[in-house]
């Protein structure tokens, strides 16, 4: 993933990817709506639970925002699904053909991820933003400071270059396991789990909340708590982790990248 | 024909005895992953409305189990929308049986065993685990039918009929699915009011879901004939859109040999 020379290339293949999804504005329309319903049932779910309880420090209207920043930022974008493109071309053998190319296969693959999705995370965002306004109304924003916004950015772009990473290597896998699918789901689950997408961050046990923070999947949670206070308190050791785990997971990907490059056949023809 | 498509289905999936392993495995651990999430939600609000992490698992349970088992048996139904924007669907039209049976058996998920052994697993935990008279046994069962019709209708039917009036209509289909599903696995046996209403009737993934684990708690028995009827409505519903939506098919005339 080093051919940064490239750049112009890489934001046309994005850009060309991004054309499919305004090809299709029924599907745009669609995912928006399911995205929206699925946060008035959340919503609903959090305020009977909210109305039992009366000492939880995270306020309901950020945590119903949290979730959606998780859906609408991780699933929407949905650089996981880098994933599939991978695999699609090791099981097609497709992968033997495109490394000829002077550009990184990997990034394109992430680029072409990115792109298809762009418009439907603009759509999806503008719709939760709307939606949570009248449904829970506006968070809690009184601890955020020019200096938290900045430093949250850091940690979402952070978290898109890892997720990127880490996908891509699930996606290699199926170099060994014929099907990459398995371990897909492994870990986009515990991403689910730790990144706060049916509950947020700020809501699991401090114990948990600590380890994640210190953990690879602490770079995921970390982009999806914009609305939670307590992260100004841990922000700068949070970028610093995230940053340590980000370049480990680049780097790990390329070590497996060198791996299954030792191990393509290509058979002419 | 069907049983018989879906077994050479399943022996194909099945042939690369590793894959297999983990896509079973996967799909085991995807599961509990949920479970594990929603562990947290109860672990900080404890039980709500009756509605404890005990009750969360097992409707877990119930739902793993009917997707299990109905993506077992139908997953081709969701290649509708690829076999009639390509032409393909011709070839399910020319034979004297079943045109959902030979569609539904045409492709298999066989991760989907993970879900139907784990569903398994935890419905007959929480059953062992819990006071459950041979009477709630009994209805459970019974809900547990009439669950099955509803999902095989409203997520493997309904939405794919689509196909036969949009154009590239899939990952619009899937989006009903995929809100079918969410109901049925956030913990829905918290909602009450209006949008209880709308997920037992409009869309009734709590059938699927909370119902049956209900039935065993303790709920009362009319709530399965409730759930016979809406199967029935959704069921009589469903294969008549599906009669009428396949006199739009127009065929491609793809050349190709099955």
């Amino acid at each position: 993933m080093y051919r940064l020379q490239n750049v112009s290339a890489y934001w046309h293949v994005m850009m060309m990817s991004a054309r499919e999804d305004r090809a299709n504005p029924v599907r745009l329309i669609g995912s928006a709506a399911l995205g929206v319903v699925r946060m008035i049932l959340l919503a609903a779910i959090y305020k009977i639970a909210y109305a039992t309880q009366t000492h939880v420090s995270l306020p309901y209207a950020n945590a119903v925002w949290s979730i959606g920043l998780y859906f609408a930022l991780i699933i929407g974008l949905s650089t996981r699904n880098v994933f599939k493109l991978i695999d699609r071309e090791v099981k097609t053998g497709g992968v033997e053909a495109v490394l000829v190319r002077p550009i990184d296969w990997r990034l394109t693959k992430v680029c072409m991820q990115i792109g298809k999705n762009l418009l439907e995370v603009a759509i999806t965002a503008t719709a939760f933003i709307v939606a949570l306004t009248i449904i829970v109304g506006l968070p809690d924003m009184s601890f955020v400071t020019p200096g938290f916004i900045a430093g949250y950015l850091v940690l979402m772009l952070l978290a898109i270059v890892a997720s990127s990473a880490l996908f891509v290597t699930v996606g290699l896998t199926a170099f060994w396991l014929n099907d990459a699918m398995p371990t897909y789901r492994i870990v986009d689950k515990i991403i689910l789990v730790f990144g706060g997408a049916f509950v947020p961050i700020a809501l699991l046990p401090q114990v948990v909340q600590d380890v994640v923070r210190y953990s690879p999947f602490g770079v995921y949670a970390a982009s999806t708590q914009l609305f939670n206070p307590g992260l100004v308190k841990h922000l700068m050791p949070t970028i610093v982790s995230s940053i340590i785990w980000t370049v480990i997971t680049v780097l790990f990907c390329n070590w497996v990248w060198a791996r299954v490059q030792a191990k393509i056949e290509v058979n002419g023809g | 024909m069907y049983v018989a498509s879906l077994f050479m289905q399943a022996k194909a999936a099945s042939a690369l005895r590793g894959a297999f392993l983990a896509q079973v495995f996967g799909m085991m651990l995807n599961n509990a992953a949920v479970i594990v999430a929603w562990g947290f939600f109860f672990d900080k609000f404890g039980t709500i409305h009756g509605w404890g992490l005990h009750d969360f698992i097992a409707m877990q349970a119930v739902s793993m189990f009917i997707y299990g088992a109905i993506l077992f048996a139908s997953t081709g139904l969701m290649d509708i929308p690829r076999h009639v924007d390509t032409g393909s669907f011709d070839a399910f039209l020319t034979k004297p049986v079943s045109v959902l049976g030979q569609v539904g058996s045409s492709n298999i998920d066989i991760s989907t065993v993970g879900d139907m052994v784990l569903g398994l697993v935890l419905m007959v935990w929480y059953i062992v685990t819990t006071d459950v008279s041979l009477m709630a046994l009994l209805l459970f069962v019974l809900s547990i039918c009439s669950a099955l019709v509803i999902f095989w209708c409203a997520v493997m039917l309904f939405p794919y009929i689509l196909a036969f009036y949009v154009f590239d209509s899939e990952r619009l289909s899937r989006y009903f699915g995929v809100m079918f599903l969410d109901a049925m696995n956030f913990p829905g046996g918290l909602l009450t009011g209006a949008l209880r209403a709308f997920f037992l009737v409009v869309v009734p993934s709590l059938m699927v879901g909370v119902v049956p684990v209900d039935i065993l708690r303790g709920l009362e028995w009319k709530w399965v004939g409730y759930g016979a009827i809406i199967a029935i409505v959704w069921l009589v519903f469903s294969l008549w859109l599906f009669r009428r939506a396949l006199r739009r098919y127009e065929s491609a005339n793809l050349v190709g040999s099955r």
